[in-house]
């Protein structure tokens, strides 16, 4: 089961990071947002927590953006009939797709996290920057999660990119404000909330699980 | 692979497109369909490789149903469709290199079957850079990488020059005697002269 899963991710990562589009595009949309908040008002006069919602709404839009992009290249090339055809489970196919949207997500929301670091002006020592790497890749974990169910469900539909992001959005509040509570607590030094941190895993693992169970009828 | 079908049917709507197909097919043998454009050729195909069900009828593959376990079968075809399932993007060898991996095959194999299908010279280049005969050579490669039992080919000459109409005729011509076997559509069914056993016309929604 691993080598197919293998080949899934290193050909999904391959076209997502070095072969299209999309990585400038989840890069641009992800920017942006962060850069109209730094450029609207004056950035020191924001709250931690206002930047941490800025942050994260650049991190779930380019998240989006990354696996509506991995999706409609799927769709293009026929790649999920192919690998329907190859006999991969859906679990294999799920488990193969997560890991790529993962991965290409963190790269572009390593370069937004930066990007809004800067233009934002916030401030962590090296504990704190460890932290925030891991709230950011909980809270990147759960929105693939979530949104490569989805995305495969919208893949196919007519209209499905729009309806991708309708249906998507609000499945996306828990963890999205989660972990930016999360990174405003520790933005104001007071360390890791075990609270949101616990929502945050909770979110993952329910909609992993509830993924795995859906996602043969979605493909099928 | 001994396949049989009886009374195969699908609709579209309000669209019937196959309205009771039966067909049989053993180890060794190959068939051809022709039949006019929207005769419901593509759509045989896609129900033959269990990618779309049937409406009504029953396929038989060795005996068991297809659909009730359809991962164990579809390791068991090669698939060519309209869409040759490549990924532009993706250089010839790394498509084959892909379709090796997910399908568990020595990935040794993408270079045997880029050096078969005539494409060695052209493996670093984009698919989204290959003609579209070069591109139905690639897809008619990555169908048979992995030894079918039964191969399902849609329109193979599409887009082929007659260099690639030969080679496909040898890959088919090979497969049959191997113990293979094969269902193939096309409008030039002359060409499979002396490979395929029987040739039928889809006409109203039934293999004639």
């Amino acid at each position: 089961m691993m080598r197919p899963i293998w080949g899934i991710v290193a050909r999904d990562v391959r076209l997502s990071l070095f072969r299209s589009e999309s990585l400038a595009l989840s890069l641009t949309f992800g920017v942006l947002v962060v850069l109209v908040f730094a450029l609207a008002g004056d950035p020191t006069k924001l709250g931690e927590e206002a930047k941490s919602g800025v942050i994260w709404c650049g991190f779930a839009f380019s998240t989006v953006v990354t696996l509506t992009g991995s999706f409609r290249r799927e769709r293009e090339s026929g790649g999920m009939e192919l690998m329907r055809l190859a006999g991969l489970s859906a679990e294999a196919i799920y488990i193969g797709k997560l890991i790529s949207g993962f991965i290409s997500s963190s790269a572009s929301n390593l370069v937004i996290g930066a990007a809004g670091g800067v233009m934002l002006g916030l401030k962590a020592d090296l504990g704190g920057l460890l932290r925030l790497c891991l709230i950011a890749a909980l809270g990147t974990l759960g929105i693939c999660v979530t949104g490569t169910l989805v995305a495969a469900i919208s893949s196919e539909l007519r209209g499905g990119e729009g309806l991708l992001v309708a249906l998507l959005m609000p499945l996306l509040f828990p963890v999205v404000i989660a972990s930016a509570k999360s990174f405003g607590l520790i933005l104001l030094g007071e360390g890791l909330s075990l609270k949101w941190l616990g929502v945050e895993i909770a979110y993952a693992a329910m909609f992993l699980i509830i993924s795995l169970l859906l996602f043969e009828e979605v493909i099928e | 692979m001994k396949l049989s079908v009886r009374d195969l049917g699908k609709s579209f709507g309000r669209k019937v497109v196959l309205r009771g197909v039966d067909l049989e097919l053993e180890k060794g043998q190959a068939v051809c369909i022709t039949g006019p454009n929207g005769a419901g050729k593509s759509t045989l195909i896609k129900i033959l490789s269990t990618l779309l069900r049937p409406d009504r009828g029953e396929i038989r593959m060795d005996g068991e149903n297809p659909f009730e376990n359809p991962r164990i079968f579809r390791r068991r075809m090669g698939v060519v469709l309209h869409e040759p399932m490549l990924y532009p993007q993706l250089t010839a060898r790394e498509n084959l290199e892909y379709v090796c991996r997910i399908y568990g095959v020595d990935g040794k194999k993408a270079e045997e079957w880029l050096e078969r299908v005539g494409l060695s010279e052209f493996a670093e280049e984009r698919v989204e850079h290959l003609s579209e005969g070069m591109k139905q050579r690639l897809a008619i490669g990555r169908a048979m990488i992995h030894s079918p039992e039964l191969l399902l080919l849609d329109e193979p000459f599409a887009s082929l020059d007659a260099r690639g109409v030969e080679m496909v005729i040898g890959l088919i011509t090979e497969q049959v005697s191997r113990g293979g076997a094969a269902v193939i559509t096309s409008h030039m069914s002359g060409l499979l002269e002396g490979v395929v056993s029987r040739t039928f016309q889809l006409q109203d929604g039934r293999l004639v």
